[in-house]
């Protein structure tokens, strides 16, 4: 009996994805270029706190720096296109592998830390990377940023990039589910859950975590790519530590335990964002009202909260 | 019962919406984005924004332009590039908007004239100064209203030879590309004016700098002639807050364009302010002569409580803007832009052009030491100086080569 409902549970999840995929698809047909642009920054940001949140939500390492493998990633593609002549796709691939090479070294150090020394020193090497970035004039152009970056011509209009950002996006965020669901995937929950108990049965836990700080890295450093072929121009302060808390504040919203999290607080933070700053200039009084609402009444985000609500009406069901 | 409810929330709805048309002749929209919140926000967006207020009020006033009505849509660029060009897009491709003007930051001016160059839409920079935008990265749809760093340097390199004219200069400004620039510049300006002048020390603090007391002593103990300073902002107050208790002002020759404003000025009392520092201004509107200025300080200066200084260029661009579209008589982007180029203004500064070759208002910048005097209630400069145009901006050809050259 349980076993069909869980099977009836999973064909209603395919369906629902796939329902909501057509939608995205057909999103284009309807939607003004206005508002498409801001569903397809919607989506890179989903994917950016998605990559975050296998660290942060999977595996309990709160990260204060994720922005810094975003930038390098989004730096990565944009040197390349502007000073190289190699093709987009190179230049593209080129961001999130360069940005997972600088996650080795940087979390073979702070792997080696837990909770809050781990969290400021991922700060510290993301201002590392942001000052780099600011004061390296000859290499990065400092803090005028690099703007009118090449693109293929197919990829120029609105349309077109928000349909390249959801392949990328949807074939990232399955490989996050995969890897989620994976052995490795529980290994980290385990590890979330006590570390010291997963140690004990024989769990390397420095080096696991050390492949999930490169793993996250590599997401984000898709994110970053796709935002500079998307802004088509990068900063340096995409690996401030505003840009960071950001993507911290995002996978809070939408809830750090649950896949569509990161997802549905990337929707409703950029939504929020544009709808209140269309409004008034005191939209971090907003935010920060948020946030605190958050903390005290929706521990679980809103993905979290939703969830819960769906699993009590199951067994208020199953009751009956 | 339910279904009356409907019935009349519906209708009231589309009262709603077929009420809309009646009211007016549909607006011309024009984005305004600008730095309004933070402390940049308060000292250039939030003057900037109140000085469109009254261009948009006055313009209504009178008609409108064409006999529609003019609509200031603003948004904040949070002093952001990436956050600019959201806005940008959000202005252009969901409010159709005409033209955008403002921005303060050089970043974020860089951005949005990337993004307009492609969307073709006018973008008109009336605080941001890096002459880059303008010459090497300048297109048909950038503008600036208001000096560039060129001006900048060139005139107060000018008015330290004419004041001061030592060799030993010593160097302070921001650390990141305007500080670095701003040095690169004024050095290569005043050598041409006094040949042996050499650097002998440089201080390059971190913008938003807290503790000045360092750099004062080692700037006091320098033995240089006279400082050339780039900083800006809230630095300059903080900085000659600290300066005031060492005695600087008495003893060191202090030179910057940013400390002549009344951005910087205005919020000193009488008691502790950079006395005799050599500042620059781009509306000294005290000396300045002329009826447009004279009817519009006063109006500033009652609307929003603030002095009116660098913003009078938002409210001139919007006149610009209302002069190209009335003289080609349609709300046409590339019409418009054909009509700026070269256009000659009527402005509280007096005649300016606009320059064909570069889309860049000659807009005048005046340089003099600054001091308290019984009419005004805040420090000021007095009797500036004033480079002539063609030496205060780089030539057509000079910016023609510069652009090849990219």
């Amino acid at each position: 009996m349980r076993q069909s409902l869980a099977k009836m549970d999973w064909s209603g999840k395919a369906l629902g994805i796939i329902v909501l995929l057509a939608g995205f698809l057909a999103l284009p047909i309807f939607l003004p270029v206005g508002w498409l642009s801001l569903v397809t920054e919607m989506l890179i940001l989903a994917l950016a706190a998605g990559g975050l949140n296998l660290m942060l939500g999977y595996a309990g390492m709160v990260s204060f720096g994720p922005a810094g493998f975003y930038a390098v990633g989004a730096y990565a593609t944009a040197l390349i296109l502007t000073n190289t002549k190699l093709p987009f796709v190179l230049a593209f691939a080129a961001g999130p592998v360069i940005a997972a090479l600088t996650a080795i070294p940087i979390g073979w150090f702070c792997v080696r830390l837990t909770h809050v020394y781990f969290a400021l020193l991922t700060l510290a090497f993301a201002q590392i990377i942001h000052t780099i970035i600011f004061e390296w004039y000859d290499f990065t152009k400092g803090d005028n940023g690099i703007v009118d970056i090449p693109l293929p011509e197919i990829l120029r209009s609105i349309p077109h990039y928000y349909y390249f950002s959801l392949i990328v996006v949807v074939f990232c965020l399955a490989l996050l589910w995969m890897i989620i669901k994976s052995p490795f995937g529980k290994t980290l929950q385990a590890m979330r859950e006590n570390a010291q108990r997963a140690e004990s049965i024989g769990i390397p836990v420095r080096l696991y975590q050390l492949a999930t700080f490169v793993l996250s890295g590599f997401f984000l450093g898709v994110a970053g790519s796709l935002f500079c072929g998307f802004n088509k121009n990068v900063f340096p302060n995409y690996a401030h530590w505003i840009k960071s808390t950001e993507m911290l504040v995002v996978c809070l919203l939408g809830g750090i335990y649950n896949f569509f999290g990161p997802i549905v607080g990337s929707i409703v933070y950029l939504f929020l964002d544009k709808v209140i700053t269309g409004y008034t200039q005191f939209w971090p009084l907003v935010l920060g009202l948020i946030i605190i609402i958050l903390l005290l009444f929706l521990r679980g985000g809103i993905a979290g909260f939703i969830a819960e609500r769906l699993a009590l009406r199951r067994r208020r069901g199953e009751q009956a | 019962m339910r279904r009356t409810v409907i019935i009349t929330l519906i209708a009231t709805l589309l009262g709603f919406l077929a009420s809309v048309p009646i009211y007016a002749a549909e607006p011309i929209k024009f984005g305004f984005l600008h730095s309004l919140s933070g402390g940049v926000g308060q000292v250039y967006g939030i003057p900037d924004q109140e000085a469109v207020k009254i261009a948009v009020d006055e313009i209504n006033k009178a008609g409108g332009i064409l006999g529609r009505p003019l609509e200031m849509i603003a948004r904040d660029d949070k002093l952001n590039p990436e956050n600019a060009i959201r806005e940008a897009k959000d202005l252009i491709l969901n409010h159709k908007v005409q033209w955008i003007q403002g921005t303060v930051s050089s970043a974020v001016a860089l951005a949005v004239s990337a993004y307009c160059k492609e969307a073709k839409v006018p973008f008109i920079i009336t605080t941001a100064q890096s002459a880059a935008i303008t010459e090497e990265k300048g297109h048909r749809y950038v503008f600036r209203l208001t000096t560039n760093t060129d001006t900048y340097t060139r005139s107060m390199a000018n008015a330290a030879a004419k004041y001061w004219g030592g060799k030993k200069v010593f160097i302070i400004g921001p650390d990141y590309e305007y500080g670095h620039k701003s040095k690169a510049d004024f050095m290569a300006s005043y050598t041409k004016l006094v040949p042996e002048a050499k650097i002998v020390g440089e201080l390059w603090p971190k913008l938003g700098n807290q503790d000045w007391t360092p750099y004062i002593s080692k700037i006091m103990s320098s033995g240089a002639d006279f400082v050339y300073c780039s900083l800006w902002g809230g630095d300059v107050i903080s900085f000659t807050k600290a300066a005031w208790a060492f005695g600087y002002f008495d003893r060191v020759k202090h030179c910057g364009q940013d400390w002549g404003g009344v951005e910087a000025l205005g919020k000193m009392g009488k008691d502790i302010f950079p006395k005799g520092v050599l500042g620059g201004s781009h509306y000294p509107y005290w000396i300045i002569d002329n009826p447009i200025s004279k009817a519009y300080w006063p109006k500033f200066n009652k609307a929003s409580g603030m002095f009116a200084g660098v913003s009078v260029s938002g409210y001139t661009t919007v006149y610009v803007l209302k002069q190209a579209i009335e003289k080609v008589k349609a709300v046409d982007i590339e019409k418009v832009i054909n009509a700026m180029e070269g256009m000659e203004l009527n402005t509280v500064v007096g005649k300016l052009q606009i320059r064909a070759c570069d889309h860049q208002t000659l807009w005048p910048f005046w340089v003099g030491p600054v001091a308290v005097t019984p009419d005004l209630p805040w420090p000021h400069i007095t009797n500036p100086v004033l480079l002539e145009q063609a030496k205060a901006y780089s030539g057509c050809a000079e910016i023609e080569a510069l652009r090849k050259k990219k």
